[in-house]
């Protein structure tokens, strides 16, 4: 009797740790999309979106936006580090996108990167150069995801 | 008892044998150059240039990245079809990267011949990026595109 309630003790407590363990790792927010390092034009603007597969999706993302300075040119090819780093606010979409805007010709900023993030492995993202002019999307980047 | 002894000393020295092989492979596994970018060839235009940027995807500090410009030229055409073969190479020294460094490297403008490539080569796997052709005229990007893992791996 002692040994049975022992053993059920043991997998109730497998059990909540799966279920802990499942629901902790569907809250992390991980990187989904990564545009690499970009020099967008003075007159252009990134725009990335992203959203759920399914509309009722209960998406979180995040947009880490990265900002690089040259640092040392030899030629073609230019180093660069870090001068800033801003993350957002977990955005919450369920039928909607969550969207960042990095405008280009940023003063002190050589280059740009944005990371998105999100709790979910199968979002949609899209980033896209625009022209401040004319509002017309000049460029789709291809994107790779995981 | 004797039996037991050798048996256990035969276990710890498997174990020890087999921890020491894959830490060694790990290792050659790391300093292995291999290609993580291929931006294909490219036919860039008089005031275009080609800039290929790269960023690690781990934060250890001891990868670093080299790029292998190729020129081509045309062999025959036929129907249309054009036959392009390798005329020049050049392969940067290596790049190291520490944490939160990125390189760009870049061709152009004015390149000669009938079409580049550039391929990226690292150590690290997860070392990703973008190529993008620029117009140097107006500063904007023409086109772009992603190349490795986009997944860093980072969590927040």
């Amino acid at each position: 009797m002692k040994r049975k309630i022992t053993l059920n003790t043991f997998a109730a407590l497998i059990v909540s740790l799966v279920f802990l363990t499942s629901a902790q790792a569907q809250n992390q927010v991980r990187a989904v999309a990564d545009t690499g390092i970009i020099t967008i034009g003075p007159n252009q603007i990134l725009r990335i979106s992203g959203d759920g597969v399914d509309q009722d999706d209960p998406v979180v993302f995040r947009f880490r936006r990265i900002g690089y300075q040259a640092v040392s040119e030899a030629p073609g090819i230019t180093k660069y580090t870090v001068s800033s780093n801003t993350i957002t606010n977990p955005i919450m979409t369920t039928g909607l996108e969550g969207v960042a805007i990095v405008q280009g010709n940023l003063i002190g900023t050589d280059a740009v990167r944005v990371v998105v993030m999100s709790n979910r492995p199968n979002v949609r993202v899209n980033a896209a150069l625009i022209d401040t002019a004319t509002g017309n999307t000049q460029v789709l980047i291809a994107l790779l995801l995981p | 008892m004797k039996r037991r002894i050798t048996l256990s000393i035969a276990i710890t020295l498997s174990i020890v044998a087999i921890s020491l092989t894959s830490s060694d492979t790990a290792v050659s596994a790391q300093n292995q150059i291999r290609v993580v970018g291929d931006t294909g060839v490219i036919k860039l235009g008089p005031n275009q240039v080609l800039r290929v940027g790269a960023v690690d995807g781990d934060t250890d500090g001891s990868d670093f990245v080299l790029f292998r410009r190729v020129g081509y030229t045309h062999d025959a055409c036929n129907g249309g079809v054009c036959k392009l073969v390798a005329s020049s190479q050049t392969t940067s020294s290596p790049i190291s990267l520490m944490t939160g460094e990125a390189v760009t490297f870049q061709v152009g403008p004015d390149v000669q011949g009938n079409g580049v490539r550039v391929v990226v080569l690292s150590n690290d796997r997860s070392m990703h990026g973008n190529a993008s052709i620029v117009d140097q005229v107006t500063g904007a990007i023409v086109t772009s595109w992603s190349w490795g893992v986009a997944n860093s791996g980072s969590s927040d």
